[in-house]
Formats: structure tokens, sequence, C-alpha cells
């Protein structure tokens, strides 16, 4: 009988699904491994958009993404969502 | 950090550098029993909540006041469990302008939302959202009904001036410094040089003077 238990889906659970949304609206998803460093998807995002890295701040929930964290060290559950801000700046 | 040199504009990681160290200092000021305690927000929150989309949308900032998210921030810590950020005096909002940087205050004791620009400018509609933010606030994070909609925004009419074209952000750095020990706002261009070497020498000991 013990065989044919489900069994909890490995794989599936290493993974997490992350929406990167844009300022405008504009979302991109990606799938990553939840022990993975976001830098990655940082310089994926980037690249696919011909944004310069540095030009943008990753945020969750208000909070501004390392590159080194992880989507475990964040918390982060299935379809997440990062917040793509332009970096600013002002004079007067 | 060379930003905060000589005449250059302050970018939002100085900006939120020093919001972060603000949060870090009102912890501190709370364990000594000082008033006002106070909440900090960084730059981006009100392109969330109302700039970007040219509309107001509170979930886009629903989850940033979470207490596990405020928990890490240090906040939860300073002695309110379980923590909102409506539990606070006064809540302190950097705001950008395309190339301006200015403040608001939320002041959640006197009830009405004041602005400080060093251009002497006006924010309706995001003063606005701020205000229609703390009711949804309530709603979703208290789950009681706020009548916000009466409180007054307020321009004072003693807010410093910028002089040039490029301390605005240090202006808005103080405007926020200022408030958070509910001190009265009695700086000058004269100071601007004064307040950068401050801010960049707070931000290498990574405590606020």
């Amino acid at each position: 009988m013990a065989e044919t238990d489900q069994k909890p889906d490995i794989n599936a659970s290493e993974h997490v699904n992350i929406r990167v949304v844009a300022q405008d609206g504009n979302v991109v998803q990606f799938k990553i491994k939840k022990k993975a460093q976001l830098r990655k998807l940082m310089t994926a995002y980037t690249e696919r958009l011909g944004l310069q890295e540095g030009s943008v701040i990753f945020l969750y929930d208000g909070l501004r993404i390392q590159r080194e964290q992880t989507p475990n060290d964040l918390g982060m559950e299935e379809e997440a969502q990062l917040e793509v801000m332009m970096a600013q700046e002002g004079g007067g | 950090m060379a930003c905060l040199k000589g005449l250059n504009w302050l970018n939002d990681e100085v900006m939120n550098i020093y919001m972060g160290l603000l949060l870090d200092r009102d912890a501190e000021r709370r364990r000594a029993g000082l008033v006002p305690t106070c909440h900090f927000f960084n730059s981006f929150f009100v392109n969330k909540l109302y700039k970007d989309a040219h509309a107001y949308s509170y979930k886009a900032v629903q989850r940033w006041t979470l207490p596990k998210k405020l928990n890490l921030q240090n906040q939860a810590r300073a002695l309110f469990t379980p923590f909102s950020i409506l539990d606070v005096e006064r809540v302190i909002v950097p705001v950008h302008l395309g190339n301006h940087w200015t403040c608001a205050l939320i002041d959640l004791v006197a009830q009405e939302i004041v602005y400080f620009d060093s251009l002497g400018g006006r924010e309706d509609k995001i003063l606005r959202a701020l205000r229609s933010y703390i009711a949804d606030e309530y709603r979703d994070k208290r789950n009681a009904e706020v009548d916000t909609s009466e409180w007054p925004i307020r321009y004072p009419r003693d807010v410093p001036l910028q002089q040039n074209g490029c301390d605005c952000g240090v202006f808005a750095l103080q405007f926020a410094e200022h408030l958070s020990r509910g001190a009265p706002m009695d700086f000058s261009q004269l100071d601007m040089p004064f307040f950068r070497a401050k801010i960049a020498a707070d931000i290498m000991t990574g405590r606020i003077a």
C-alpha cells in the first residue's frame, strides 16, 4: 500500500516561479532554484531588456534585494512578485 | 557615496541607506523612551502607491508593512507586538519627482499630511494618495474603518528653501531627520555643505551621530 502513496514532488518544491514586474506593468516570468542566488535572475532580466545592470533596483515587498540573496533567504513563496525600479536621482 | 561630494545630485542609494539609518535610530530612541515614534518608507514607496501608474494602488504596497517585513527592518523589535506602522506617531515618506527630492509627513497624531519641498512645490495628488493609504492600511491590517478623507493637507510657509539646483536630496533628508525628532526646521542653504559631510560620515559609520 505504501508504494501507492503519493510522494512529495521534490523537483517542484526545489524551484519557485517569480514574476518580475516593471514600473510600466510589463511582466517577465522566471523559474529558479530556491537555493540559487538572485544575481542570475537580475542579470538575465537586464540583458533581456537591454538595460545596464545597476540602472535598476529589484524590490521584494518593498525591500531591496541583494545579489547574493536566494529565494529561500527571502522566504519567497510560489508566484512571488519582484518589482523592478529605475534608479532615482535628484538635485532640485 | 560619491554623490554626497560637492554639488552632486543624490541618488536613491544614499536616500534609502539614510532612511535605513533613521529606522535604526528610531528603534534606539524608542528604547530610550523618546518620541515621536516613526516609520520611514523608502523612496520607491510613492512610485508604487501612486506615481508609476498615475493611479492610486493600495495593492501595490499592501505587503510592504506586513509584520514580518517590518521585522526585517528592525522595527518590530522596537516594543510593539504585533507591530503595525499605525502604531507610530509619524510616517515619513521621501518623494522622488523625476529629478527632485522632497519629503512628506503623515502625522497620525495630529491627523494631517504635511509636505516639505525645498523648492516650495505642491503635490496634492500624491498627498491625497498618502491619505487614502492610511485608511486602506487601517482596513487591511486592523480591520477598522477610519475616515481620513477630511485630514488636512498642509504646506508649511516657513520650509527652508534651496538656493541652487543640486541640494534637494540633502534638504529632503534633513526634513526627514528633523521631523523624526520633532525638531524645528532651523537650517538653511548655508548648512548644506555641513549636512553633506555629516550624512557621508553617518553612512560610513552606519549610525546617525
